[in-house]
């Protein structure tokens, strides 16, 4: 409570008279005054510092209102088994040139993910790295590399290596773990033997190299007993060039791209080949007059021109690998076929398929055609024969040709049809009665809609005991690729059987 | 057709060779001839169930995954068509997808749930992702220190 009264009448009174009495009121007025404004300002300073901690504890219940609120995020709420599947994905390769990796940049976010990330070495195990770069860049490259070795701890480690020097500081560390190498991949330098040493533990081995060279399989002795897959641009050894076959038998995957002179010889080093995949490749002429037939045990096949160069002379080799792979090959185990070419312009190619799937005697269910210059007509005749074929993919080829129709047409469309005829298929008896999912890509415009549902319906079987009955399987997936727009209407009555379970996807150029 | 009751009570059918795509449920059924009891399903919310159920049913018949192969599932992150579209219009509840092909133990929603979150963190800084996931950093000041060195080889280059 202040001491000193003083009003305004006070003031005024004392100014009126100002005789030696009133000095001295005045002079206890002015001293009780100031002891009241120092005590004001205590007291303003007191509730200052009080409302400045007010506003301390203010911000602090905000930061743990953000706090809790984060922690009812829903990413919260995963188990850490699930959020570290997670991880996993993210960090399938961690790129250790990027500004973070991603398992760098997972393991600062906060305490729970960096201890997950830190608990489980799988994270840092999976790396790519070019050491070809500045020189400048090697110490941190080299601090960065540390880490995610150590961190790898003795996980087997998935790496794709670029470096053009075999030399390089950098790679004799990373060749220090090299027991602990299951998946590699060299970019377009591979690296000689004698600097990496022994991988015991490598399951898959790919080159990018687009080298026309044959790949030498004296560069990566010896090799383990554990590797299971190969996959290469380039072509294999000649078989005549090697003095004894490598080390090869328990591979079961191979892709390669095969040499003008050996083809498909070389394919006797791998007994238990299950998948092959073949790539582009590099002679533009072939006679494959000394060549006989050669018996894999493979169980799928894919032919891919993967060069997506448009050049003539690409075309003409894959062309050639094309009908080489299949006037050469016998695969009585085949159930799948995949061939991919987009760049095909001859007909005539088609045929040699045909003949290949007759002289290996397989039972096919899968078949995918891509890109072929195919009639509809060949493709009736064929699927006629494929009466196990349980999933047919057709696309249209992108490329233009004159004077040719692409396959997928209504009478293609017609003669899927279960219990009707059509101009490419007289009878009423269906073909390939097994299909259960169908996937087409057409490149023709007025795609007819109505033919391709009536189609689709006619294989929807969905009561097993009929389906047993007939003979004839219930389609379960279709997809649809347009290059025009789609009309929802028309296809109302896929969305039915959608409904009913088919799993259904129609796409248009501009959906 | 079976019917599902979902945690809020809604009831969903759905044929066996849809449910089966699930291991929970294709075990429950095994012990179920009778179909007209309903099966509780008390972690997944009626939101969420309709669409798993809607996932399940576009997949049946598709060959279910191999556990022997999980390894190479996760060398693989590409995302098939439907099933991004699928994932992407429900990344709302993406979350509780996950939740829910976990706990009915459907392993391809899972791995598609879980790819679809791994591909929003990919690339990201940590805090980008610590914005897009509302996480507070709650590191200690000596974790941040030790983070720091760690990351050093964006200041040095």
């Amino acid at each position: 409570m202040p001491r000193a009264d003083v009003g305004r009448h006070c003031v005024y009174e004392c100014s009126r008279g100002l005789g030696v009495p009133q000095r001295s009121e005045v002079s206890r007025l002015l001293h009780q005054v100031d002891k009241d404004l120092n005590d004001y300002a205590q007291e303003i300073s007191s509730l200052e510092s009080q409302l400045v901690f007010l506003r301390l504890q203010q911000e602090r219940l905000q930061a743990h209102k953000i706090t809790l609120s984060s922690l009812l995020s829903p990413i919260h709420h995963l188990p850490n088994e699930i959020l570290l599947r997670i991880f996993l994905f993210a960090c399938r390769e961690n790129d250790l040139l990027a500004f973070q990796p991603p398992a760098s940049s997972i393991a600062g976010v906060c305490h729970r993910w960096r201890e997950l990330a830190m608990s489980c070495p799988a994270l840092w195990s999976s790396f790519r790295v070019w050491l070809g770069g500045a020189k400048s860049q090697d110490s941190a490259l080299a601090t960065r590399l540390e880490l995610f070795l150590k961190r790898s701890r003795d996980q087997p480690l998935t790496l794709h290596i670029e470096c053009p020097d075999s030399g390089h500081p950098l790679l004799t560390k990373l060749v220090q773990h090299s027991g602990s190498w299951r998946h590699l991949t060299f970019g377009r330098y591979a690296i000689e033997a004698e600097v990496l040493g022994a991988l015991p533990s490598l399951e898959s081995l790919s080159w990018d190299t687009d080298s026309d060279e044959s790949i030498k399989f004296e560069l990566i002795p010896p090799l383990p007993n554990k590797l299971r897959r190969i996959s290469t641009r380039s072509r294999l050894p000649n078989v005549t060039d090697l003095n004894s076959p490598p080390p090869v038998n328990q591979v079961t995957s191979l892709t390669f791209s095969p040499g003008h002179r050996d083809l498909f010889k070389p394919l006797l080093w791998f007994p238990n080949l299950q998948h092959l995949a073949l790539g582009h490749c590099s002679f533009p002429y072939l006679s494959l007059g000394d060549h006989s037939p050669r018996l894999v045990p493979i169980t799928s096949l894919q032919i891919e021109d993967r060069s997506k160069l448009n050049s003539l002379t690409w075309t003409q080799a894959t062309l050639v690998m094309l009908e080489a792979a299949m006037d050469l090959l016998m695969a009585p185990n085949l159930s799948s076929l995949v061939v991919n070419n987009d760049n095909q312009k001859d007909p005539d190619s088609f045929s040699h398929i045909q003949t290949f799937i007759e002289r290996s005697g397989c039972v096919l269910t899968v078949l995918e055609l891509r890109g072929l210059a195919i009639s509809d007509t060949c493709v009736v005749d064929l699927l006629r024969c494929l009466h196990s074929l349980a999933q047919l993919t057709l696309e249209d080829s992108t490329v233009g040709i004159a004077s040719f129709k692409p396959p997928i047409s209504k009478k293609l469309i017609d003669s899927l049809h279960t219990c009707r005829s059509s101009p490419l298929k007289l009878t009423l008896h269906p073909i390939i009665p097994r299909l259960r999912s169908l996937a087409f890509r057409a490149q023709s415009r007025n795609f007819n809609a109505f033919s391709f549902i009536d189609m689709v319906s006619s294989r929807w079987i969905p009561d097993l005991k009929y389906a047993e009955e007939t003979g004839i399987s219930c389609l379960r997936s279709i997809e649809l690729h347009l290059c025009e727009p789609v009309n929802e209407e028309d296809y109302s009555r896929l969305w039915h059987l959608e409904n009913s379970g088919m799993r259904v996807v129609v796409k248009g150029k501009d959906t | 057709m079976f019917t599902l009751l979902s945690e809020d009570g809604i009831s969903f059918q759905a044929e066996r060779d849809v449910l089966e795509r699930s291991v929970l449920l294709k075990n429950m059924l095994e012990d179920v001839q009778d179909s007209s009891n309903s099966i509780p399903l008390p972690n997944v919310a009626s939101a969420v169930l309709e669409k798993v159920l809607h996932f399940c049913e576009h997949h049946r018949g598709d060959p279910l995954p191999v556990p022997e192969e999980d390894e190479t599932r996760m060398r693989k992150i590409v995302i098939e068509d439907w099933d991004y579209d699928f994932i992407s219009a429900n990344c709302d509840i993406v979350f509780e997808i996950i939740m829910a092909a976990n706990y009915l133990d459907i392993k391809d929603l899972l791995d598609l749930g879980c790819k679809y979150v791994a591909s929003l963190i990919k690339g990201k800084s940590t805090e980008q992702i610590r914005e897009l996931f509302h996480i507070v950093n709650d590191l200690t000041p000596e974790e941040e220190e030790k983070i720091k060195k760690e990351n050093q080889w964006a200041e040095a280059v």
